[in-house]
């Protein structure tokens, strides 16, 4: 599945620095937040501590509809297991970088997951179950890895 | 011939008089449009570009219009080889100017090229180059970083 860097409403964020800090000293806030939007996703996190414009920007859907706007790279997420035995990563292919995403906030016991599949929209990714009858789910507290991932 | 073609005039904040091809000219955006609202005839003004800057941005806009029947990779090599003559002053002056002019390629090489200027340094040294104020206690930072999950195969 590719996810693409989604597009986001209009954020007002960016006026809030605007009229409060500066991202770059000596250049304006829009051309600046421009220069933060060419830099990899991947690298985001690392660059999060230089101060908190900063930090606010790189978290901010603002930047998404700019990298979006100017078709900035994709990101794979990938699943190697079912995603309630195991959690999904990205992956920058570009930059070769490895993320893992949080747990699937659901209980496994109530949703058998084999057989899913995933989509990305906005800046969500919705893993929609599979069959909890489904042969492969038994025993039903660790059905094996689904074959129907579409990677 | 050479002299049958259009000339706009164009006129920088300390006063430099430059005459550019109306071809090369119309890479900005911003001209272009005044060409076609049929207010170029006269010289234009450009508040806040030196006669230096502009000089250089010309001196893109017509690589990119002489390079037109060049290959892809001719034309990022010499926009590479353009770009890293720039110091990072020069590069700021540049970014403001294309972004006025609106030259959307140059926009983007100068913005590429400050990304990764920023890419492959760290927080401190972002700091340090950019003249940015650290405004997070150090318990703050040190929550932040520890937030970074990403992983790299190799550094780039």
């Amino acid at each position: 599945m590719e996810m693409s860097i989604p597009p986001s409403s209009p954020s007002t964020l960016l006026h809030q620095i605007h009229e409060a800090q500066t991202l770059i000293p000596g250049l304006p806030n829009d051309v600046a937040a421009l220069i933060l939007s060419f830099l990899p996703y991947s690298h985001h996190c690392r660059l999060k501590p230089t101060c908190k414009p900063w930090y606010i920007f790189l978290s901010s859907t603002t930047l998404l509809s700019l990298r979006r706007h100017n078709r900035r790279s994709h990101l794979l997420c990938i699943f190697p297991e079912d995603p309630h035995i195991s959690s999904p990563f990205l992956f920058d292919p570009e930059h070769l970088a490895w993320c893992p995403l949080p747990p699937m906030p659901c209980n496994p016991h109530e949703y058998g997951l084999c057989n899913f599949t995933s989509i990305s929209l906005g800046p969500h990714i919705y893993v929609l179950g599979g069959s909890l009858f489904d042969t492969r789910s038994f025993p039903l507290d660790r059905p094996s890895p689904s074959s129907s991932v579409p990677l | 011939m050479a002299s049958t073609l259009k000339k706009i005039i164009l006129k920088s904040c300390d006063g430099k008089i430059l005459e550019v091809e109306e071809a090369v000219a119309v890479q900005s955006q911003m001209i272009k449009n005044m060409i076609e609202d049929d207010c170029a005839n006269e010289e234009i003004p450009l508040p806040d570009i030196t006669g230096e800057i502009l000089s250089m941005i010309i001196e893109y806009c017509k690589m990119h219009v002489d390079g037109e029947n060049n290959s892809n990779n001719e034309l990022i090599a010499r926009d590479a080889d353009f770009i890293t003559r720039v110091d990072l002053n020069t590069l700021y002056y540049l970014i403001v100017a294309a972004n006025f002019l609106n030259v959307k390629s140059l926009l983007d090489l100068t913005c590429q090229r400050v990304a990764d200027i920023i890419k492959g340094k760290s927080p401190e040294e972002i700091r340090l180059t950019f003249n940015i104020k650290n405004d997070f206690t150090p318990e703050e930072e040190e929550e932040i970083r520890k937030k970074n999950a990403w992983a790299f195969d190799y550094k780039d």
